[in-house]
């Protein structure tokens, strides 16, 4: 074999790395006042994964003395290779509260980081003393993949996957509410359909990694030894057939759309697929009251139609489980309930300044429609978040249609365009009408303050196109027509005279 | 011919003789683990993969009690009486359960880890000590040997297929060669112990641990212990 096909070979035999190499003068004391400095906030001083920040950051921020790394391109539980623990110090993980230090380190600092912080496990000292050294998995570039090689995919996730990611891979299986990290902490199975938010990077490789290698210290099992290269490919194919890859832009003005007839008030109506959604993102409540770190409810998506006398605004959002559970394992962590809250402003603002967002104030209180899950919907009036009160029943022209499927709760909220009661809002097309929302997933023990939220939207009924709008310019028309006709006879006329 | 045969029957007869002698030499340790808590419950509930899981009642293993008081599943260890060789442990997923429920394995040893049922599972150890293992079990696979590399230091490690949830075991990693688990009635039963002055350790699952000082002498030695 000629050297240069050998060296070919050779390279296309190199497992995946991100290309850097470790530099031959890594030095832990150096590394050392740059983590004091940067990574102990959230990785405490000792790197046991406690500093000041780590209990409001979900996942919780790497124990470094356990010696357990979740991504890597070793085996399930074996020790990283240094550039793995380096590219993730470079680039960060998506998802999670560990930024890049790519432009704020040099290489050599991250390097020396590296060092550093391999030396709070003693397993890096043991498997250097028996000479063990990272063995990285053969991972190679991702093969064409046919429909078919899709469809393979899917059959082996579903006997393979589904019973911790669901059948749609929204994360809802069966076995999604029972699972916890090594750490005893509670961990949820990745909705697969958010590839934005794929911790250990989105490429087909990243997918391949994680499929082959698990995720250590998670209940991810690795697949490498038990599936064969090309069934994980097809596994990866399949995921990347359902994964949106990139975040729904965000629009401040959510549009409702005028039609003629009843609202559908289902859910599921094939109607509501024709109309436009808008995507917005939600925040764990760390504000107010009992603040609340580790939502699990990323974002909603929302859609509105409204007619002469009501308007509907469909809610659409990824939820793990329907909670309350009517029949919950053993080991089911919580079993509170789930709801979702529409918040509009008492009175339309006059000026640009809304209501708090956050269940607004005594100077400008809000109203809030809220849905539970197997509950009567409740209109509240809102001065602050913890101080809603329920109103009576002559405000409650709200009806509420709720539907739980396959990973997604998927509701309807039909109210009145005409205020029900004197202190509520009417609700006017053509202007912009500030609206908000707040989750709450049961099963994640999320109730009253502890909860998801967004700031305001605005909510834009947008006029209907009256049919005269059209008829003018015809009218116009006709009548410019008409008059130079009648311009032109009498020119005519007084020329032949 | 014959003086050949004679030879033969005498040096057999010499080495059972001193065959026995040594067995006398070393100490027997037997006894029985009880409690005087009551298990919760006896099954578990199985929420999914019906087909496979659900056709017969899994028990609750955690704390499992006989009548008499006797515990079973308690491992005794008697520390630092020979060491422990090194083979091939098996357990089992069959039924949707750990077969066996605690599995006492040398250091060091491989561990083949078996599928005996119609669906996927994923089997885990829960290991800090040792290299965590967690690989997925496709129905297809019915056996697959991990290597001895991820049990090679002393360790309690609690087993589990995350899949379902109620499958839990443990595997009992020990540099002890004088090991028991008892039996339903909560007896062991220890042979082949060299005698003298060791420290003994009672684990469970559930009820903890207790270290003891204990004298074995030659013959039969018995010790009891009662998990309040």
């Amino acid at each position: 074999m000629k050297p240069t096909i050998a060296f070919i070979i050779f390279l296309l035999a190199l497992p995946y790395s991100s290309g850097a190499e470790p530099s031959s003068t890594q030095q832990p004391q150096k590394g050392k006042p740059i983590y004091e400095k940067l990574c102990s906030g959230c990785h405490g001083v000792t790197g046991r994964g406690d500093g000041p920040a780590a209990d409001r950051l979900r996942p919780r921020p790497r124990n470094f003395a356990r010696g357990q790394y979740k991504f890597t391109y070793t085996k399930f539980g074996k020790l990283p290779q240094d550039k793995t623990l380096f590219r993730w110090i470079s680039e960060g993980l998506p998802g999670s509260s560990m930024p890049p230090w790519k432009d704020v380190l040099t290489e050599e600092e991250r390097w020396d980081l590296v060092a550093y912080i391999k030396t709070f496990s003693r397993k890096f000292a043991r498997a250097k003393k028996k000479g063990r050294v990272p063995k990285p998995i053969v991972i190679g570039t991702a093969p064409p993949s046919s429909a078919e090689d899709i469809r393979e995919g899917k059959e082996l996730f579903l006997q393979n996957c589904a019973k911790c990611h669901g059948k749609e891979g929204r994360g809802a299986g069966p076995s999604a509410p029972t699972l916890k990290d090594s750490q005893g902490d509670r961990i949820w199975p990745r909705n697969l359909t958010k590839g934005w938010l794929y911790r250990g990077g989105g490429s087909p490789e990243d997918i391949y990694r994680t499929v082959a290698t698990g995720i250590t210290g998670t209940p991810m099992p690795e697949f490498m030894d038990s599936l064969s290269p090309e069934k994980i490919w097809r596994i990866v194919a399949y995921v990347e057939s359902i994964r949106q890859k990139k975040r729904p832009p965000i629009n401040d003005v959510l549009v409702s759309k005028h039609m003629q007839g009843d609202l559908p008030s289902n859910p599921c109506d094939p109607a509501w697929q024709s109309v436009p959604s808008s995507y917005i993102p939600l925040a764990a409540q760390v504000i107010e009251g009992e603040r609340w770190f580790k939502t699990t409810i990323e974002s909603v998506e929302v859609r509105s139609v409204y007619n002469g006398a009501e308007v509907a605004i469909h809610v659409e959002w990824a939820d793990k489980t329907q909670s309350p559970l009517t029949a919950p394992p053993d080991k089911f962590p919580q079993n509170g309930l789930d709801a979702l809250a529409v918040q509009l402003p008492v009175k339309m603002p006059l000026d640009a300044e809304k209501p708090y967002f956050l269940g607004g104030s005594s100077a400008k209180p809000v109203i809030l429609w809220k849905w539970t899950n197997g509950g009567r919907p409740e209109v509240f009036l809102g001065k602050g978040i913890l101080k809603m009160e329920p109103l009576d029943r002559e405000h409650q022209t709200l009806r509420v249609a709720a539907v739980y499927k396959a990973g997604l709760w998927k509701t309807v909220f039909i109210r009145s365009l005409e205020r029900p009661a004197k202190n509520d809002i009417t609700i006017e097309a053509g202007k912009y009408l500030p609206i908000a929302f707040s989750a709450w997933d049961g099963n994640n023990g999320e109730k009253d303050a502890q909860r998801a939220v967004s700031i305001w939207y605005s909510l834009l009924l947008k006029p209907p196109v009256k049919a005269d709008i059209y008829l003018w310019p015809l009218f116009v028309g006709l009548l410019i027509a008409v008059g130079e006709m009648a311009l032109a006879i009498k020119v005519k006329k007084e020329k032949e005279k | 011919m014959t003086l050949k045969i004679k030879k033969i029957t005498v040096l057999t007869a010499l080495f059972i003789f001193c065959m026995n002698v040594t067995a006398t030499e070393a100490a027997v340790l037997h006894g029985k683990i009880s409690t005087a808590t009551a298990a919760k419950q006896a099954t578990v509930r199985v929420t999914k993969d019906m087909e496979a899981c659900g056709k017969n009642p899994i028990p609750r293993e955690n704390l499992v009690r006989s009548a008499s008081g006797g515990l079973k599943n308690v491992v005794v260890e008697i520390i630092g009486a020979g060491a422990a060789k090194p083979g091939t442990a098996v357990v089992t997923q069959k039924g949707c359960r750990f077969e066996p429920h605690v599995l006492i394995m040398p250091a060091g040893s491989s561990l083949t880890v078996k599928n005996g049922d119609t669906v996927s599972h994923n089997f885990h150890t829960y290991s800090f000590e040792n290299d965590p293992v967690n690989f997925i079990q496709p129905k297809e696979m019915k056996e697959k040997k991990v290597d001895g590399e991820n049990f090679e230091v002393p360790e309690v490690m609690e087993i589990k297929c995350d899949i379902h949830e109620w499958m839990q075991g443990w595997v009992y990693v020990t540099e002890s060669g004088s090991t028991a688990l008892t039996d339903a009635d909560g007896n062991f039963r220890i042979e082949n112990i060299p005698s003298g002055k060791y420290r003994i350790r009672i684990w469970h699952e559930t009820l903890g641990e207790a270290e003891k000082e204990i004298n074995v002498k030659k013959g039969d030695n018995a010790f009891n212990h009662l998990f309040k």
